[in-house]
């Protein structure tokens, strides 16, 4: 299973959430691109960045068990 | 040390002569660059307590290592001074290819000292220093000027820094632009260019500084720039951020005291930002993510506007905070400060004084010239040629919104919306409680770049320097946190003189910050010892502030930011608890109760050579 977390504007967009705000899913060899085909974030129309275990990753990544994914709004003014 | 020519060019106008001195390599390390660097410099050679527009004052311009090769947003420079509306440390930054080209002139800090005795430009052509008559552009805008000095030069591929004629007569909200394109707006470092007869300051360079590993961060650099374009790519620039702010009760409405404006946002940010005003990306030199916004609109007049678009602030304050939903109207208004060389964040704050004074009865339309009114294109310019000439009622604002409300007395202060005497910018500190504590200890006053919480309530947020999340927004306990963290990381990349946007809006890391870091100068820098650069850069910063006379009394929030609105994003809300946020931020970085810097916090910041200064 891989743990996922949006942050921020991008927080609604998650299709559900664990006690502790984390999406968890049977992650395991897919993509990152594949799991997020399956939220709401493309709705947001929102730039964003993706880390797994606090690396970043391109979402052609493919996850191994356990991984802990976190996705953060790139929206920023000045 | 790679990376760095370790030399600092020492300009004097007075003398109209010029040294070169050697960087301390061991400060190099701790400080990194930039506005850290230029605080070191500041605080050994310019002595408490001066006038900002005497010829005592000096001028740092302090580069990072960013710029030895062409990593993406390293065309930014960072100027560094004791700024007329404070009296104390003032940093402000630009964009622009200046900066790589005064790196590739062969140096990494520039000094401008003394005050030459008529208008002069400078030109360095690598080792070449150049004092240049600038009667002819003396009184030119700024967009003008950078065109005349390209064509005296003979070459366009030149940068130059300069002012406008704002700067020129002393304007206490005056700016220094690169070609009149990007600006380093905020707290009147123009006006110092201004005292000293400096117009601008043009850099040619044909040199590379020794990099460790040249091919590697060459290639390293053009990675990111394609990873970061294509992440950012399709973006519609600062104005993107005007309608989530508005929803989430960030945006100032009103002169700060509306509650929403939910109809007007969407008026003024995009997507009709975008198709009204003709918008094409606008980067600047090995930018990736072009923010920029370049506009081409017909004006009500006919005119045709072809050229830099309003910023978020500019929309902000300009727009919502005078309950202006006019595009066209404000895009021409921030075309003439941009020209002029005047911050439009402080412009707006000062139109918004003014409109607020009027209706409470403090100044007359007598007075004023006109009946200024909310939602009005005509009082917008009416009063923002005013102020820039500093003229009529313009002519209040020689020392800021604090001598305006001194001369016009009646309790105006508490309408006036500003901390050590500059301007809160357009993000509300009732909708993010670590921008108070932000805005409260800025070194610079009221500052929302020195120091990002706002972002912080769109998530942005730095896993890999030790955050599981971003501090919750209304959360008191964690505000001194929040400020802290916030102003850790954006002063990182003022140190390394890099656009914030690489990270913001690129997904840049700061691990990767820390590899660009590693190539070029050979050295390993934890995440968090890369934070540490800021801490000290923030630390002599306070110093300098101290010295001047500042502590915990000025580290203050204006009357209105306790005022709750009843709805919208941040109803209910305001940081009641300021004092004791304050106390969290103080302990976090290790200052007195008074907020100033102990002996035990710069000994653990290797900062030991200051410790006499302290009082």
């Amino acid at each position: 299973m891989v743990k996922i977390k949006f942050f921020g504007i991008l927080t609604n967009k998650m299709p559900k959430k664990d006690e502790k705000g984390y999406w968890v899913i049977d992650g395991k060899g897919k993509t990152i691109k594949e799991l997020l085909d399956l939220s709401l974030i493309k709705e947001a129309n929102v730039k964003y960045t993706v880390l797994v275990n606090n690396e970043r990753k391109d979402t052609d990544y493919i996850l191994e068990d356990d991984d802990i994914i976190t996705v953060i709004p790139l929206l920023a003014g000045g | 040390m790679y990376g760095y020519w370790e030399k600092l060019l020492r300009i004097n106008l007075t003398n109209h002569t010029f040294t070169t001195d050697t960087l301390d390599e061991k400060y190099l390390k701790l400080l990194l660059g930039g506005a850290a660097l230029g605080a070191k410099i500041l605080l050994d050679e310019v002595k408490p307590k001066i006038d900002p527009l005497s010829p005592e004052n000096k001028i740092i311009f302090a580069l990072g290592f960013m710029q030895s090769v062409n990593f993406p947003g390293n065309a930014k420079w960072t100027v560094v001074t004791k700024g007329p509306l404070t009296g104390s440390f003032l940093d402000s930054a630009g964009t622009g290819a200046w900066a790589p080209q005064l790196k590739k002139a062969g140096y990494d800090v520039l000094v401008i000292e003394g005050k030459s005795e008529n208008p002069v430009y400078i030109f360095i052509n690598d080792d070449k220093i150049e004092f240049r008559d600038a009667s002819s552009i003396w009184g030119k805008d700024t967009i003008e000027t950078s065109k005349i000095i390209k064509e005296e030069l003979g070459d366009k591929r030149i940068n130059a820094i300069n002012i406008g004629p704002a700067g020129e007569n002393l304007n206490p909200i005056a700016c220094i632009t690169c070609d009149g394109h990007s600006f380093a707006g905020r707290g009147g470092a123009g006006a110092v260019m201004g005292s000293k007869n400096l117009k601008a300051i043009a850099v040619w360079g044909t040199k590379q500084v020794p990099v460790s590993n040249l091919e590697g961060a060459q290639k390293l650099a053009k990675e990111l720039m394609g990873r970061l374009h294509e992440t950012a790519k399709g973006g519609g620039g600062t104005p993107d951020v005007m309608v989530p702010l508005e929803e989430l009760g960030d945006v100032p409405i009103k002169y700060w005291r509306g509650d929403i404006w939910h109809h007007g946002a969407k008026m003024i940010g995009t997507p009709r930002y975008t198709s009204l005003l003709n918008v094409k990306s606008l980067p600047c030199q090995n930018c990736p993510i072009g923010c920029h916004r370049h506009i081409n609109v017909t004006l009500k007049d006919g005119s045709i506007l072809d050229g830099n678009g309003p910023e978020y602030e500019t929309l902000g304050m300009l727009g919502s905070s005078l309950l202006l939903d006019d595009l066209k109207a404000i895009a021409s208004a921030n075309d003439k400060a941009n020209r002029s060389g005047v911050d439009t964040v402080s412009l707006g704050s000062y139109i918004g004084f003014i409109i607020e004074c009027y209706e409470s009865g403090f100044i007359s339309e007598e007075k004023i010239g006109m009946v200024p009114r909310w939602n009005d294109e005509e009082t917008l310019f009416f009063l923002e040629d005013k102020i820039i000439k500093l003229q009529g009622i313009g002519s209040i604002f020689r020392k800021g919104i604090r001598g305006a409300a001194e001369i016009i007395g009646q309790g105006s202060s508490s309408i006036a919306v500003e901390v050590k005497n500059l301007d809160l910018p357009a993000h509300d500190p009732r909708a993010v409680y670590g921008l108070a504590v932000n805005y409260a200890t800025s070194p610079r006053g009221a500052c929302h770049e020195r120091g990002n919480p706002q972002a912080s309530a769109l998530g942005l947020f730095y896993p890999d320097c030790e955050m599981d999340c971003p501090p919750e927004r209304f959360d008191e306990n964690s505000a001194g946190y929040c400020a802290y963290i916030y102003q850790n990381t954006s002063m990182l990349y003022n140190n390394l003189t890099m656009c914030k946007f690489m990270v913001n809006n690129g997904g840049l890391t700061i691990t990767e910050i820390g590899k660009e870091l590693k190539l070029t100068t050979g050295i390993d820098y934890t995440n968090m010892e890369l934070l540490k650069t800021s801490e000290r850069g923030i630390a002599l910063q306070r110093l300098i502030n101290v010295r001047d006379g500042l502590s915990r009394k000025d580290d203050t929030l204006p009357p209105k930011m306790l005022q709750a609105a009843i709805i919208g994003g941040r109803a209910g809300k305001s940081p009641i608890g300021f004092n004791n946020m304050l106390d969290d931020y103080y302990k976090l970085r290790g200052w007195d109760e008074n907020g100033i810097p102990t002996a035990k916090i710069l000994e653990e910041l290797d900062l030991q050579d200051y410790i006499p200064l302290l009082p």
